[in-house]
């Protein structure tokens, strides 16, 4: 059974992929151009999974509420690793005072709702980016805002791995020969602790794209003329009891894809643990 | 007992206090790089009215100096009125939002934690035949469906299809089944894995087999030595957990229509009701803080090591 469903899943994230990146090169006009003949059809064999309120194809709108929702998942897992490896590697390296300083400051995050953090972040950030183009002021303000709540447990385990591996005597030794603080963090500790903090930015994915959908949902996010799936979820929920194929399948689209990363992560993670487990 | 808790919570009160500060500066602060102000409304006031009105708040004042009013009314227990309704105090609408948001909360709570637990017990029971890995699969289902999927999927269901359930307030008991369901199903099954792969682990440890070797009974072994063991990570889990059922409520309270905390917030946020947005981030950092000293408390009280360094 779990052979099964990590084929399904590995199937179902290659099928997404693949659609979404094939609707960077050819998409059908039915995903933008509005037609009043095919408003809110129910899924047919034109339209699988029907047509929304201005009579564009839902399932082309899911896909390309998909780009947004992914890029926006993707980036901000990136960032928000980035920053907490480097915050975590700060912190455990130079220990003592300025690493208690750095911990509360992480439990300071902590201590505050998510939420509360991204809204105001998103939201000033929006006004402040440099940016012309508005969509990209929101696509940026929201990674950062996103990545802003999302570093701490990885800092976290940074610093936790670094202080282990810097008592090492190939750590010792590399200090002895001169090595700077940067190189042997990055080219003596970061080779060993790779694997574990991959899988951890990895996990950050799923949450990412929830939260970006969550976000558009609550209406601080992405705006309406731009699709991504919390936006297409929000529509569909406002004509839940008539139309529930507006907000079923996008849902829907957006729990397989989570599902998947969390199949496939648990997968990768239990290999990993009996390799670490064969080694030793 | 009792000593060590009031110790406990002084020294986190002296800790935090500080921080609770610079959380409220930090949302000021960032409150007023958004564009707009609180008298921005759609249908204009009158000039002369606005002018009155920005000069009653001292909003042309500079930011460091409004900055510096806020944190000192704050110090001496005034959370301020609310600009967007300014006959109510922030605190009174605080508290009318609080009941709900709060047994909300701890519902879910309790769901997720006597959910978790009998899973993970059953998992345990039935630790390599079909049932687990059944249960596996069945969590990473469960750990994947957002309240954003779950919420709206559940009230179509139940609400709508079947009629069965109120989908909307909490006014009576089964008013909550739906939204505990779809804020609480998540929380679960983290809990559950946790406390899972906590148990398998100490179910394999030394320990037990010397206690068994004693001929302490099973039912010993599980509640005394391998359960008080599990609670460690469980625990320290636990107060990550309360953020984040706060966090999601907030959907929650939308998707049900529950006049609660999170709702207030997502108001006052567009309305930029200044006062109101910094004392809200100011009451759920309290909140957290409060939750995550007892759980910090509980640990000490499950685990002797961590009493002494207490």
């Amino acid at each position: 059974m779990k052979k099964f469903f990590l084929k399904l899943a590995i199937a179902f994230l290659w099928l997404l992929f693949a659609l979404i990146g094939l609707s960077y090169f050819w998409l059908p006009s039915g995903a933008v151009i509005q037609n009043i003949d095919f408003v809110l059809m129910k899924p047919s064999w034109a339209h699988i999974f029907g047509t929304d309120v201005l009579g564009r194809d839902l399932f082309l709108r899911v896909l390309v509420g998909g780009r947004i929702s992914l890029w926006i998942g993707l980036f901000s897992a990136l960032l928000s690793s980035l920053f907490g490896f480097t915050y975590g590697a700060f912190s455990g390296w130079y220990e003592g005072r300025a690493d208690k300083i750095l911990m509360r400051g992480c439990e300071l995050f902590m201590a505050v709702p998510s939420f509360v953090l991204v809204a105001v972040l998103c939201l000033s950030l929006e006004s402040l980016l440099p940016f012309e183009n508005p969509d990209v002021r929101t696509f940026v303000g929201l990674c950062f805002g996103i990545s802003a709540t999302h570093w701490m447990s990885l800092a976290r385990v940074t610093r936790g791995l670094v202080l282990e591996y810097k008592r090492r005597p190939f750590v010792e030794a590399a200090i002895a020969l001169g090595g700077t603080r940067g190189h042997i963090v990055l080219h003596h500790i970061l080779p060993n602790i790779k694997k574990t903090l991959l899988i951890l930015v990895a996990l950050q994915i799923p949450t990412t794209i929830l939260y970006e959908s969550f976000m558009s949902f609550v209406g601080l996010g992405v705006h309406p003329p731009f699709a991504s799936w919390g936006i297409l979820i929000r529509d569909g929920w406002r004509s839940l009891s008539s139309f529930p194929h507006l907000l079923l399948f996008p849902s829907l689209v957006l729990f397989l894809t989570v599902w998947s990363f969390h199949i496939v992560l648990d997968w990768v993670g239990g290999r990993a643990d009996q390799r670490a487990n064969q080694k030793i | 007992m009792i000593q060590i808790f009031f110790k406990f919570i002084l020294k986190k009160v002296f800790e935090l206090g500080g921080s609770l500060l610079l959380l409220a500066s930090f949302c000021f602060l960032l409150l007023k790089l958004l564009p707009g102000g609180p008298f921005d409304e759609e249908v204009s006031l009158n000039p002369l009215v606005k002018e009155n009105m920005i000069q009653h708040w001292g909003l042309q004042e500079s930011t460091i100096s409004q900055l510096g009013h806020y944190l000192i009314s704050l110090l001496k227990g005034d959370w301020g009125l609310s600009m967007a309704s300014p006959d109510q105090t922030v605190l009174a609408i605080i508290y009318r939002g609080l009941s709900h948001t709060l047994s909300l909360s701890l519902v879910t709570l309790l769901f997720a934690v006597l959910g978790a637990f009998g899973i993970a017990f059953l998992a345990v029971f039935y630790r390599d035949k079909w049932v687990e890995v059944f249960i596996d699969q069945v969590l990473i289902c469960l750990l994947s469906l957002p309240s954003l999927f779950l919420g709206p999927v559940l009230i179509y269901i139940f609400g709508f299809y079947f009629n069965l359930l109120p989908v909307a307030f909490l006014n009576s008991p089964s008013h909550y089944i739906l939204p505990v369901a779809s804020l609480g199903l998540r929380p679960l099954s983290l809990l559950a894995r946790i406390l899972k792969s906590s148990l398998l682990e100490n179910l394999n440890a030394d320990y037990v087999r010397t206690a068994q070797a004693k001929g302490v009974g099973n039912f010993k072994i599980l509640s005394r030595h391998v359960l008080r063991n599990s609670m460690i990570p469980f625990l320290s889990y636990s107060g990550m957990l309360i953020a984040f059922l706060l966090s999601g409520s907030f959907l929650v309270e939308m998707l049900f229509a529950i006049p609660g905390l999170g709702s207030q917030f997502i108001t006052s946020i567009s309305d930029r009701d200044y006062t109101m947005v910094v004392g809200l981030a100011l009451f759920y950092g309290i909140l957290l803080i409060v939750m995550n000293a007892l759980m910090d408390f509980g640990i000490t009280m499950v685990d002797p090591r961590m009493r002494e360094k207490a």
